[in-house]
């Protein structure tokens, strides 16, 4: 049995009197490829944004490989771990935005050394060194000395992956990392996804491409007003999904 | 008025001009600065710090630059005793600079916010702290929003600048009058008022070039 890289354990979180997570236990495995489908509303993106604090939970655990990352109980904070060291865990984990959220200021480059460089105090010899391969690995090398607003939304994306791997991560997270492109940009931001799973990379993906889950995950879960509704491997979830909302969810998604 | 006359004026006006371009740059630096800290101290969560930064802002945007101006140079020297009180220049400068932070701290702090917030959540991802999220992704962004409104507000200063005659500057305006009542031609006012012109034209084209120049990237 590989690792335990994520694991949620009762985990609920409001906005004030909206309930947008209720009660997840969830494990995800090294080299596993999880994504997460579900209709908008159902709480995908809040349970990937509580991975890495984007939002806090309002009660349960939240442990990343084997470091508790954020623990409440009735709302009180438990957490007995520094800034610091909360932000050092949250750094393993690269994560892929909807809008790409690329710094704009910066070019294709500057962005991917950023953070090694103020965070992990790369040399920058060391970080550009690296950034080239990645931008190479996601087929950018030529568009290195632009700025993210010359580019197409599939180059963004592409480089906004880049750039979270630059931090070396143990897990990827990916917030519909495809909704917001024109249809034919999905297929090399996909393209560039396949190529990590196949490496081995441990990911997490919330997704509206089923084309994608089906093809590259190992397991799918189905969420709906923010519970597990049901959770199986992608033939068994798209040729027999049990739960009658999965059922009628995928009827009008496929 | 005679054009021998004017002439004559001339260096007298100009060195005028110099101390206004030196009060009005000095001190927006100093108000920059400032205003830089105290938008942050609004933004800050904690609620002594924010409440500390909003009351600087309404003391100094609620009172009349003049009235401060009266109050750094006559009545803070009572506070000591003996009184002690600053020479005209470096008390020109703070009131000017501490009147101009608290407009600053407001087009900064709106320009921080006015960053999408996937930036900031962004840079977190990253595993940045947001200290340097802050230096090194969003106010670096808000720059080229900050240079219209500091334009204004730079040209604003260098005309409020006048206001310090009345502690004895001899900037432009100061100088100006004391011509005009010393020659009994209160037609010096025009050629005072080019050099005004002058002055703020050549700004407001620095200003249009770095807009320019932070523009590059979108």
């Amino acid at each position: 049995m590989s690792n335990v890289m994520i694991k949620l354990e009762k985990v609920c979180k409001s906005f004030g009197s909206l309930e947008v997570l209720r009660n997840i236990d969830l494990e995800v495995r090294q080299g596993e490829v999880l994504s997460i489908i579900g209709p908008s509303g159902s709480g995908k993106s809040t349970l990937l944004r509580s991975l890495n604090h984007l939002e806090r939970i309002t009660s349960g655990r939240v442990t990343i490989d084997g470091e508790l990352i954020d623990e409440k109980v009735d709302g009180k904070d438990q957490l007995k771990v520094s800034h610091k060291k909360v932000a050092q865990i949250c750094s393993e984990l690269g994560m892929v935005f909807q809008r790409f959220n690329l710094f704009p200021h910066m070019t294709v480059l500057e962005n991917i050394i950023e953070a090694p460089m103020t965070v992990k105090k790369v040399s920058k010899a060391e970080a550009v060194a690296f950034a080239i391969e990645l931008l190479k690995k996601v087929g950018l090398e030529d568009k290195k000395n632009e700025y993210p607003s010359r580019l197409s939304g599939g180059q963004q994306q592409r480089v906004a992956i880049a750039r979270a791997l630059a931090m070396k991560p143990k897990i990827m997270l990916f917030d519909e990392p495809t909704s917001a492109l024109d249809p034919e940009l999905v297929g090399e931001v996909l393209q560039v996804m396949k190529d990590l799973a196949k490496e081995g990379m441990t990911m997490v993906v919330v997704t509206h491409e089923m084309g994608f889950a089906k093809e590259v995950c190992n397991r799918v879960i189905f969420m709906d007003k923010g519970e597990i509704l049901e959770e199986s491997s992608p033939e068994e979830i798209f040729s027999n999904p049990k739960h009658e909302r999965t059922k009628s969810f995928l009827q009008k998604v496929l | 008025m005679k054009f021998d006359q004017i002439m004559n004026a001339m260096p007298a006006l100009l060195r005028g001009s110099v101390v206004t371009i030196e009060l009005t740059i000095i001190s927006i630096f100093f108000g920059l600065i400032l205003g830089l800290f105290l938008a942050l101290g609004r933004l800050s969560k904690n609620k002594i710090i924010d409440g500390f930064c909003w009351f600087y802002i309404w003391l100094f945007r609620g009172t009349p630059l003049m009235m401060q101006i009266f109050f750094i140079y006559f009545a803070f020297p009572l506070f000591f005793d003996p009184p002690r009180g600053l020479p005209d220049f470096p008390s020109a400068l703070i009131a000017l600079s501490l009147n101009s932070a608290a407009y600053l701290a407001e087009i900064i702090r709106a320009a921080i916010q006015s960053i999408d917030k996937g930036q900031m959540e962004a840079a977190k991802a990253l595993g940045m702290s947001y200290g340097q999220a802050m230096r090194r992704v969003i106010v670096p962004q808000s720059y080229r929003r900050l240079i219209p409104p500091v334009g204004n507000e730079f040209i604003m200063l260098l005309k409020d600048s006048s206001l310090v005659a009345v502690i004895g500057m001899t900037e432009l305006m100061r100088i100006t009058s004391q011509i005009s009542n010393r020659t009994g031609n209160a037609m010096i006012y025009i050629p005072a008022a080019a050099l005004y012109l002058a002055m703020t034209t050549v700004f407001t084209i620095v200003f249009e070039r770095l807009e320019k120049k932070y523009s590059v990237y979108e």
